[in-house]
């Protein structure tokens, strides 16, 4: 499991960027328009759809290697919840067609209940999901419609916040946990109440405890503030982690954490481990007991 | 437990030796209650008598005024918390100008000696004393020395890896992470005052609510709604939901309010003085465009309640 430290060293500079996404643009896009000179690995922690704004964690270096961290974390989003119309693909980008139906707060405040908590979502074929060990989204591409599969997710919270009843808009504010679709949530929501519905506006608030409203355009990343840590929307890996429980370690255990091996008399949940040179590692405690979770092998400060 | 306010109430011991811990320990925190501790067991090793000498108000109201406190405890709860820990004697002094002018070496000798007969003193390791806080805890060690007692200074307390501090603490309940916070302090945050009128509102939309005057310069949670248990009486603790913020549906003004809903409780606490323990995070504030829409929300608010408070059967 070790990687050379030289080799990591490579990696350039270690940094979490929290980026504002504009509509239209692909994560990719983000991430390529981010990379500009950057000669280290770069990578995003959950993509957000085109026509989508909002937090987007772009990871320089080292902080690759927390992207599944990340992508566990519950997200809040607000969408934009249109009934009436219903859309091939959940949002405004597919083929749109009218019900003719309206619905009330009303009924739509009955509605809410049935969607918190667990839920069960079935996949939407626009998905990264492999069926058959092809992702739906190729199986979508060449026309073929399959059964997609049916996940449980959790909706931890979600709050209506205002509806237009001449548009048929309904503002929602939702905060997801890991595999959650807002789009599918939208159109199920519409489903429920007999109308139809699809996700016209979306925009992420927040990824974990990373907010949309420290993150910067993608054109304002330059070499210069990627160097210069601000600790409001480029953050070093220690401070990204800093509100976890840390551990300081000494030299045998620092080794051992080097070669992820497990680590005694430590606390629950996930914890940084600090040595003499830095950052060396994310684990994870369970009754006493810590496994790693990420491994830096070229510790930071 | 005997509370002295001014150094002349003092009671003589008749040569009685005192086991002193010296601090303002705002909140009592767990770091706090390990040297209180430490003073109670010395006092009873050596058959003498344990004291806590802090200061009240808040030396920050003397050496800052004007500057917005934030204290994670009131005096009477903070004597309260000193009670139940065993201490036979809090000597509250007034930080005043005279006080705050002592050389470390006149704090020693006048008041700890002179006047407490201190034969062990137990401070935090950071502890500063004297004018302009010119003294520390290692110049405490050789000030005792020379008048005849001891010190022990005690290690900042460690829970999950982050050092327990007050600045700490203020800093979570700011950001309305309660729980952490009650992990520090050793018990939930608590907001104290007396329940005043308000719009009425609440009852309308079926969660009558009590509208809390805070006392004042007590650390308040950030805006948001909070899972909290509200004690209507010293000893009848009630689940409750409250909610801080500007109440931006229905207020325009930008008042902080804190509004308590007491669940299944009819009773009238108009005019009553109650505490507030703030236990969980539910969400944050939000803007509603309909009173039907805020009204689901706070539905769901009670049901989180509900489900907290089910799930942990002593707590309530």
């Amino acid at each position: 499991m070790s990687v050379p430290a030289s080799r990591a060293r490579a990696e350039g500079v270690s940094r979490v960027v929290l980026v504002d996404k504009p509509e239209g643009w692909t994560s990719y896009d983000v991430v390529r328009r981010s990379k500009g000179s950057f000669k280290g690995k770069i990578g995003h922690a959950g993509t957000l759809d085109p026509f989508a704004t909002g937090l987007l964690l772009v990871l320089f270096g080292q902080a690759t290697r927390l992207s599944s961290v990340f992508m566990d974390l519950p997200k809040e989003y607000a969408v934009t919840v249109r009934f009436g119309i219903v859309s091939t693909t959940g949002d405004p980008t597919g083929e749109l067609t009218t019900t003719g139906r309206r619905t009330d707060l009303p009924a739509i405040v009955s509605a809410l209940d049935g969607f918190r908590g667990e839920i069960v979502q079935r996949v939407p074929m626009t998905s990264a999901v492999k069926v058959g060990g092809e992702r739906l989204y190729h199986k979508a591409h060449r026309g073929e419609a399959v059964d997609t599969p049916e996940r449980s997710v959790k909706v931890y919270e979600l709050t209506a916040l205002a509806f237009d009843e001449v548009e048929q808009d309904l503002e929602l504010v939702a905060l997801t946990g890991k595999g959650t679709y807002v789009r599918t949530l939208a159109e199920d929501l519409g489903a429920a109440l007999g109308v139809g519905a699809h996700a016209a506006r979306l925009r992420r608030l927040r990824v974990g405890w990373f907010d949309a409203a420290d993150a910067m355009a993608p054109d304002d990343l330059s070499p210069s503030r990627l160097l210069e840590p601000d600790d409001r929307a480029v953050l070093r890996l220690s401070k990204v982690l800093s509100f976890l429980p840390g551990v300081e370690v000494g030299e045998p255990d620092a080794r051992r954490v080097a070669n992820g091996n497990e680590l005694t008399g430590v606390p629950d949940g996930l914890f940084r481990v600090h040595g003499a040179e830095g950052l060396l590692a994310l684990y994870e405690g369970s009754a006493g007991r810590g496994r790693p979770k990420v491994v830096f092998p070229a510790p930071e400060e | 437990m005997r509370v002295y306010r001014h150094i002349d109430d003092i009671e003589d011991l008749g040569g009685l030796p005192r086991a002193v811990a010296i601090g303002t320990f705002d909140g009592l925190h767990r770091g706090h209650q390990e040297i209180v501790k430490k003073a109670v067991q010395a006092a009873a090793g050596m058959g003498g008598v344990s004291a806590v000498l802090t200061f009240e108000p808040h030396p920050s109201s003397v050496l800052s005024p004007g500057r917005d406190l934030a204290l994670l405890s009131t005096f009477d709860h903070k004597v309260d918390l000193l009670d139940e820990a065993g201490v036979d004697e809090v000597i509250a002094l007034p930080f005043d100008e005279a006080f705050a002018a002592l050389t470390p070496e006149e704090f020693c000798r006048t008041i700890l000696s002179d006047r407490l007969n201190a034969r062990q003193v137990m401070v935090g390791e950071n502890f500063r004393f004297g004018r302009g806080a010119s003294g520390s805890a290692e110049d405490l060690i050789a000030h005792g020395r020379r008048s005849g007692f001891s010190v022990t200074a005690i290690g900042l307390v460690i829970v999950r890896g982050k050092s327990v501090s007050s600045t700490r603490i203020r800093r979570l309940i700011a950001e309305g992470r309660v729980e952490e916070a009650a992990e520090l302090l050793g018990r939930p945050h608590t907001v104290e005052g007396y329940v005043e009128g308000g719009a009425g509102r609440g009852r309308t939309l079926g969660t009558p609510t009590a509208n809390l005057e805070a006392v004042s310069g007590v650390a308040l949670p950030g805006p948001g709604v909070y899972v909290t248990r509200t004690l209507v009486s010293a000893d009848d603790g009630r689940p409750s939901v409250t909610s801080i913020g500007t109440n931006p549906t229905f207020e325009s003004d930008g008042r902080l309010r804190i509004e308590t809903y007491v669940l299944d409780f009819a009773g009238n606490l108009y005019g009553r003085r109650i505490r507030v323990q703030f236990l969980e995070w539910v969400r944050p504030q939000h803007t509603f465009s309909d009173a039907a829409l805020l009204q689901e929300r706070i539905a769901e608010d009670v049901r989180v309640a509900r489900e907290f408070f089910a799930s942990r059967p002593t707590a309530s």
